[in-house]
């Protein structure tokens, strides 16, 4: 009866455990990739076929869904400001929410789930094969060949794809409003540009630099970390998209705190 | 990695940057053609004008809000925006922050001073930097409407007070008296309308009667149209002839009298002529008569005469026997 009982606590304190210890290992990675950062020669040159894996091909998707969000926007605020609000709004609330919050954050869950995944999937599977065994017994810094070009073309390439997927959402919520809403470009833009801050901007690329850092990071670790044959690699990929998802809607609750 | 992965890497960078630095200028409002000039106005408060939102120069935008201050000395608040250089500036420029719409969304607006002259315009250190004024915003209007509702919260606590019980009493009383005079007032009108229908009845039947009496004198009329019309009427006139004829006779007896009375009157003037006679004779001393009313000594002696008859009389009433014996035997 008392070990019943006392099940639900002992699992939670082995969760909590098990959280902390995977945070510490995920902190002692990126420790040892910043001191990777040393190896130039190592990741430089495997640093731009990163980036065109991480951006480049990331752009159709994060474009596609950047494009439907902008038209669901516009229809959507149009739909909402019927009647006592002026219609120029639509224009503010399509800018606003695209720069703010559904441009990075929308756009990191897309990449989270590409990117994220297969990161974890290639260096889980490395790890299984003991291909990055093989890299450690060679004295090569694995770290710095396999971590760091992935984390750098993350960090660099999530902003710009979400900047272009926030300019493709305003385009298309713009091209709703016109085509659709009978709303001039002239009302658009005046909602567009009615309440602007650049730092809507730098906020957005803020948010895009964190989550491609994380996305990244969270990939790299829980690949790994990989244990087992492809059952364990499946898990790890798993989890990897499932954690960076969460991890990105909490450093957004987090920037909109600390920055808003 | 081949040459046209990493050119198609720089062609997205780049794209990203260009959209990034140009979008952001363009919602700015930053017009790179254009050339545009700075101006500075100052402000007690700027109200919830932030950078980026419009200025105006009767009612054309002419560019933005770029930047916000404090002034280090804590008084005042310096606003810094750019317009397009050839905005005409009037000599006596003003900045009026006001909102554009009901949605928050403010604005700054170039304006001539006389255009407001009942603001109190931020007066500026600097003869370059425009004076300022921000219009209250919708806040600072709830917090006055906030003061006011206060106020009457206050005015009603002091009402609450001074309508004391006796005042409800009072007060109570009076409603009591208005329905009492309210009720006699409608038992009046309740009266002054069974009066009415009284009267009203009266009236009714009054016409009623007229209206009986004037068919009673239709018939009348009608009656009178068939005298008229018969033989009756023919009757009537031959005994009028005969009243006629019987005051003509009546008349002449009057005719036969008056003539009677006239030879009287005659008979009257000439006795009425002796007697004149007679007085005069009276008048004048003639006769016994005259001698009596003109003489005093006559009219004494008669008297005296008289008294002393009154005082025989009277010995004879006190004793009769002194003067009246009478002897049968």
């Amino acid at each position: 009866m008392t070990r019943i009982l006392s099940q639900p606590f002992i699992s939670m304190g082995r969760g909590a455990t098990l959280l902390a210890a995977g945070i510490g290992r995920w902190g002692m990675l990126t420790a040892e990739t910043v001191r990777a950062l040393r190896h130039v020669d190592v990741w430089l040159r495997l640093l731009v076929p990163q980036m065109a894996r991480v951006g480049v091909d990331s752009v159709p998707i994060a474009l596609f869904i950047a494009l439907f969000t902008g038209i669901v926007l516009s229809l959507q605020a149009s739909y909402t400001f019927t009647g006592a609000i002026p219609l120029y709004f639509v224009g503010v609330l399509v800018g606003k929410t695209m720069m703010l919050e559904l441009g990075p954050v929308l756009t990191g869950l897309a990449l989270s789930g590409r990117v994220g995944a297969n990161i974890a999937a290639e260096l889980g599977t490395m790890r299984v094969t003991e291909q990055i065994d093989a890299l450690e017994t060679l004295a090569y810094p694995p770290v710095a060949y396999l971590v760091v070009p992935r984390v750098l073309a993350s960090i660099i390439m999530f902003p710009i794809v979400t900047a272009l997927a926030i300019a493709v959402g305003i385009a298309a919520g713009w091209i709703t409003a016109i085509q659709l809403l009978d709303m001039s470009t002239a009302e658009f833009v005046n909602g567009l540009t009615l309440f602007f801050l650049p730092f809507d901007v730098t906020y957005a690329l803020i948010k895009a630099t964190s989550f491609g850092f994380m996305v990244a990071t969270i990939g790299c670790f829980f690949g790994f970390h990989t244990r087992g044959g492809a059952e364990g690699v499946g898990h790890s990929t798993t989890r990897a998209v499932v954690v960076s998802s969460m991890v990105i809607l909490v450093l957004d609750a987090f920037w909109a705190v600390t920055l808003l | 990695m081949s040459r046209s992965k990493e050119a198609l890497v720089g062609v997205v960078i780049l794209a990203s940057v260009i959209v990034v630095t140009f979008g952001t200028l363009w919602l700015q409002g930053v017009t790179l053609a254009a050339t545009e000039t700075e101006i500075t106005a100052v402000f007690a408060n700027v109200g919830v004008i932030r950078p980026g939102n419009p200025v105006k120069y009767r009612g054309v935008r002419v560019g933005r809000v770029r930047e916000i201050t404090v002034d280090p000395g804590g008084e005042l608040v310096r606003v810094v925006a750019r317009i397009q250089e050839d905005t005409p500036m009037p000599a006596d420029a003003v900045a009026i922050l006001a909102p554009e719409s009901l949605f928050g969304d403010w604005q700054l607006e170039i304006t001539p001073r006389d255009r407001f002259p009942e603001y109190r315009y931020a007066q500026p250190d600097d003869p370059d930097h425009l004076p300022g004024y921000a219009i209250p915003d919708i806040s600072q209007l709830t917090a006055t409407a906030d003061r006011i509702s206060a106020d009457i919260e206050i005015l009603t606590e002091r009402v609450g007070i001074a309508f004391s019980e006796e005042t409800a009493r009072n007060v109570a009383s009076l409603i009591d008296n208005v329905e009492e005079v309210t009720q006699r007032l409608s038992e009046l009108v309740s009266q002054q309308a069974g009066a009415f229908t009284d009267v009203t009845g009266e009236i009714q039947e009054a016409t009623q009667r007229i209206g009986e009496a004037a068919a009673s004198a239709r018939m009348s009329f009608d009656q009178v149209g068939e005298t008229l019309s018969r033989e009756e009427l023919a009757r009537i006139l031959e005994d009028l002839a005969v009243v006629a004829e019987n005051t003509r006779e009546f008349s002449g007896d009057l005719d036969e009298t008056g003539s009677e009375l006239r030879g009287m009157a005659a008979r009257a003037d000439s006795t009425f002529a002796r007697v004149n006679v007679l007085l005069a004779q009276v008048e004048a001393g003639d006769g016994t008569l005259g001698r009596l009313l003109q003489d005093p000594a006559i009219a004494m002696e008669v008297e005296g005469t008289l008294q002393e008859l009154q005082l025989l009389l009277e010995d004879i009433r006190e004793n009769p026997r002194r003067y009246l014996r009478l002897s049968i035997f």
